[in-house]
């Protein structure tokens, strides 16, 4: 179990960063350091990340595929691999906006 | 799996078209642990394709594959069944050699004990090994593995005449423990491995060699 926390671990290492950096960065860049009430975004970042975890798939089908060899030979699927980094993903994601929101009030 | 009995791999009903052109028909195909199997063809008959069929990552049109006579859908998803060496590298780049080892619960003393030169390499990230060292650390690792059976997609690439040599005592000396395929174009490194040789012919048939060379010539391939 706990090799296949860390084989799970490392996929989602190889693209995990940017999954989570881009829709936080939009969060940011849509004004959410601002004072405008953005939690009605919240749907629409969720959908955009819908998106991204789409193109990840696409991605790493096309370009990294023999890498999933890796992954097989130690008795994980691809379903198994992409499932399990989207959900730790967003986890993540909510994870990381209600820390910013509580620092946001705290420095208040 | 028990080590320390007998197994066979059964995959039959293999077919596979790709586009409506047909690659793989008509495929019975045997392995043993204890037991060598070659596999040959020319390029593009399908032998990869049939690899990653018996393996489970590649699902055709139709494939059956039994171990002891019991149908398995997805062969890899069995812990201690099977591993596959794909022909293009497949371990992540940025994982040390030692980390690959201990997720792959093969000891890396082990490896070193058959390649010494690999020794110096513990701490090295993959990325950082040339392109031969590279190869030779997949082959050992997927073919070290505590497993069943073993399936090799050109081993011998990029592996220079004395590493191919010493490769091929650590494959004879697996064959004890496990059921071991290869396939690769340095046929005569196969033949003088395997116990029993399958040769893929168009389009998409298997035959077991008996008159290996003269068959090998009757049917173009060499």
């Amino acid at each position: 179990m706990k090799t296949k926390l860390h084989l799970l671990a490392i996929f989602y290492r190889s693209f995990g960063f940017y999954l989570w950096a881009i829709p936080i960065i939009s969060w940011f860049a849509l004004g959410r350091p601002t004072d405008r009430n953005l939690y009605v975004l919240i749907p629409a970042l969720v959908l955009y990340k819908f998106f991204l975890q789409g193109i990840t798939i696409y991605i790493f089908r096309r370009r990294y595929a023999h890498l999933f060899f890796f992954y097989a030979n130690a008795n994980l699927s691809q379903r198994q691999l992409f499932a399990t980094a989207f959900a730790a993903d967003f986890t993540l994601f909510f994870l990381s906006m209600g820390i910013i929101q509580l620092a946001r009030e705290w420095i208040r | 799996m028990d080590p320390m009995k007998s197994h066979i791999l059964e995959a039959d009903s293999m077919w596979l078209e790709y586009e409506g052109r047909k690659i793989l028909q008509s495929i019975y195909f045997k392995m043993q642990t204890g037991h060598v199997t070659g596999l040959l063809g020319r390029n593009g008959t399908g032998k990869s394709s049939l690899m990653q069929m018996i393996f489970g990552t590649l699902r055709g049109q139709n494939q059956s594959v039994r171990i002891n006579g019991d149908y398995i859908s997805h062969p890899y998803h069995h812990p201690g069944l099977i591993s596959y060496l794909p022909q293009h590298p497949f371990i992540p780049a940025n994982l040390r050699v030692s980390d690959v080892c201990r997720l792959y619960e093969v000891d890396f003393a082990d490896l070193c004990r058959h390649f010494e030169g690999l020794e110096q390499y513990r701490r090295t990230r993959v990325k950082d090994l040339s392109t031969g060292n590279r190869r030779l650390l997949g082959t050992l690792i997927v073919l070290l593995m505590p497993v069943a059976f073993t399936l090799l997609d050109e081993p011998f690439a990029a592996l220079s005449p004395l590493s191919i040599e010493q490769m091929g005592k650590v494959i004879a000396e697996q064959k004890a423990r496990k059921g071991i395929l290869i396939s690769d174009h340095a046929y005569e490194d196969v033949l003088g491995l395997a116990d029993e040789t399958y040769l893929i012919v168009p389009i998409g048939r298997s035959v077991l060699l008996k008159d290996i060379h003269s068959e090998l010539e009757e049917f173009g391939y060499i």
